[in-house]
C-alpha cells in the first residue's frame, strides 16, 4: 500500500497560515489613498492583495463570489466618498448593490465578515492602513475560508479527514 | 363549473371576435393532473378550451417576452406583478397587451399532494368545494385545499391584481399583509448555511426555474457564459451555490415572489429560500415594493443620497 500523508494534520496546523484578502480599489480614491499610505510609509499587513478599478459601481457581485469561491480568504470593495464619486453618481449605486450583496450572504449563512465595504478618499492614507488592519484582524479570526470555496472532489478532503480520526 | 371559467371564455371570445387582440394566453386542462398547460387561442371558436381552477400555477407573463402580437393575457396577482416590472424595464409594449386580471384563490402545491400521495403516481385529482381529492396508487386520498397550496400563495400580498384593464368578478384570497412574515426564523449562522447548503447540494443545474421565470429573460444568462466563465457548469457543490446566489442577486427588487421557479424545480430545491430577505431589505433600504408601479424606476437602476449605510465597514 503507498504511504499516504495524512492531510489531517495540515487541516489543523496549517504552517504559518495568512489570510489572503482581495480587495478592489477604485482609481480616483481609495487606489490614490493606498498610494498615499505607502509614500507615507504607513504600516499596514501585507494580506491585501489590490485590484484597481475605475469605480466601486465597476465591482459587481460576481467579482465578490467569484473571488470567494476561487478561495480568498476576504474581499474588501473600496471607493469614493458619497458625492465624491468620479463619474458622479457610481458609488451610490454600487452602494445599494453591496447592501443586497452583504444581506444575501448574511441570508445564506455565509461569515460575512469575509466582505468588507468602505470608502476611502484620495487623502486618507492613515485611514487605508487604519482599514487595512481591522479587515485583515477580522478575516484571521475567522481562519481559513471553508464555506463556498470551490473543490474540485469537494467530498474527499473532508473524507480524508474522517478516515484520519477513525485510524 | 367554476363561474371564473365561464367569465374567462366570454372575454377571451369577445376581445378575439371584436379584433382587440389576435392571441388570447390562458390554461388548458394537460396530459398530466395538478398541472394545467399554457394555451394559446388565436380564433373565438376555440376559446372553449380554456380553463381555471387551482392548477394555473405557471406564470404566464413569460411568454410575452419578444411577441409583437397584441396580447390578452389572464392574469393572477403574481403574473401582473411580473407584468408591471416588465413594464418598468421597458419589455413590453404596453399598447398591445390586455392584461385580464383574475381573483386568485391560490395554487395547488405538487410537491405537498406528491407527500400526501405517499409518493405514489397521481392518477386524477379533482377539486371539490374546499378539499382535494387525490387517486394515486389506486387508492383515494383527500386533504383541504388550503393545506396543499403553494407556500408562495399562502403568503401573497397581492392574490387580486392591482395593475389590469379588466378585472373579473369573484373571490380571492385574503391578502397577507406586506411585511407580516418578516420574522424570519432566526437561527444560527451555521444553521443558515447548513440548510442553504442542502438546498444547493439538490439542484442538478437544469436551469428550470430560470426559464420558467418570466424576470430571468437575459439573451446571455451568465449560467452560460463562457468567457468569462462565472459559473462552472458541473453540478459542483460551490458551483450550485454560486448559481443560486447569482440568481438571487440578479433578481433582488425584481422577483414578484409569483413561485414559478420552486414549482418548476424537478428536484425540490426551495429556490424561493433567498428572496424573502432580498424583498424585505429592498423594502426596507430603498421602499421599493416589487410589481406595484409601472412608473417607477427599477431599485437597483437608481439610488438616493440617504440610502443606509449600515453594512459599510468603519475605521
Amino acid at each position: 500500500m503507498t504511504e499516504v500523508q495524512n492531510p489531517k494534520s495540515q487541516i489543523e496546523n496549517p504552517v504559518e497560515w495568512q489570510p489572503k484578502i482581495l480587495a478592489f480599489l477604485c482609481n480616483w480614491c481609495s487606489y490614490a489613498g493606498a498610494d498615499l499610505a505607502g509614500v507615507s510609509r504607513l504600516q499596514y499587513p501585507p494580506n491585501v492583495r489590490v485590484i484597481r478599478v475605475p469605480c466601486s459601481a465597476r465591482v459587481g457581485p460576481l467579482f465578490i463570489l467569484s473571488a470567494l469561491q476561487r478561495g480568498a480568504d476576504g474581499v474588501l470593495v473600496s471607493g469614493c466618498h458619497p458625492g465624491d464619486c468620479h463619474y458622479l453618481s457610481g458609488n451610490l449605486v454600487a452602494r445599494r448593490r453591496f447592501a443586497l450583496l452583504k444581506a444575501l450572504l448574511d441570508e445564506a449563512g455565509f461569515e460575512t465578515d469575509r466582505v468588507h465595504f468602505s470608502w476611502i478618499s484620495a487623502a486618507e492614507g492613515g485611514r487605508f492602513a487604519e482599514l487595512i488592519r481591522e479587515v485583515t484582524e477580522k478575516v484571521r479570526s475567522l481562519g481559513p475560508a471553508r464555506q463556498f470555496v470551490k473543490r474540485l472532489n469537494a467530498t474527499t478532503i473532508d473524507e480524508l479527514a474522517r478516515e484520519g480520526t477513525s485510524e | 363549473m367554476n363561474p371564473l371559467v365561464s367569465q374567462i371564455r366570454d372575454t377571451a371570445r369577445r376581445l378575439l371576435a371584436e379584433g382587440r387582440v389576435e392571441l388570447v394566453l390562458g390554461y388548458e386542462t394537460g396530459p398530466v393532473p395538478l398541472r394545467n398547460a399554457p394555451c394559446f387561442v388565436r380564433n373565438a371558436n376555440e376559446v372553449d378550451s380554456l380553463t381555471w381552477d387551482h392548477f394555473c400555477s405557471l406564470n404566464l407573463a413569460v411568454f410575452l417576452h419578444g411577441n409583437p402580437r397584441r396580447i390578452a393575457i389572464l392574469a393572477k396577482g403574481c403574473d401582473s406583478r411580473a407584468i408591471v416590472n416588465m413594464l418598468k424595464e421597458r419589455r413590453l409594449v404596453r399598447e398591445n397587451l390586455a392584461i385580464v386580471g383574475i381573483p386568485c384563490r391560490g395554487m395547488i402545491d405538487r410537491a405537498k399532494v406528491e407527500r400526501l400521495a405517499g409518493g405514489s403516481e397521481i392518477e386524477a385529482a379533482r377539486i371539490v368545494g374546499e378539499k382535494i381529492i387525490v387517486v394515486a396508487g389506486g387508492r383515494m386520498v383527500e386533504a383541504p385545499v388550503e393545506e396543499m397550496l403553494r407556500n408562495a400563495c399562502r403568503e401573497c400580498a397581492a392574490p387580486t391584481p392591482t395593475y389590469y384593464d379588466l378585472l373579473l368578478d369573484g373571490t380571492a384570497r385574503s391578502p397577507v399583509a406586506v411585511g407580516a412574515i418578516d420574522e424570519l426564523p432566526q437561527s444560527d449562522r451555521t444553521k443558515r448555511w447548513r440548510r442553504f447548503e442542502a438546498e444547493a447540494a439538490k439542484c442538478i443545474r437544469c436551469y428550470a426555474c430560470r426559464n420558467v421565470c418570466p424576470l430571468c429573460y437575459c439573451r446571455e444568462c451568465c449560467a452560460d457564459q463562457s468567457n468569462p466563465r462565472w459559473i462552472g457548469t458541473s453540478p459542483n457543490p460551490s458551483d450550485n451555490e454560486m448559481f443560486l446566489l447569482m440568481r438571487a442577486l440578479h433578481l433582488a427588487g425584481r422577483c414578484v415572489d409569483c413561485g414559478a421557479c420552486v414549482d418548476a424545480c424537478p428536484v425540490g430545491v426551495d429556490v424561493r429560500c433567498l428572496f424573502k430577505r432580498l424583498e424585505r431589505e429592498v423594502r426596507e433600504r430603498f421602499g421599493h415594493i416589487s410589481g406595484a408601479d409601472p412608473n417607477e424606476k427599477p431599485p437597483l437602476a437608481t439610488f438616493s443620497t440617504t440610502d443606509p449605510e449600515d453594512f459599510l465597514t468603519t475605521v
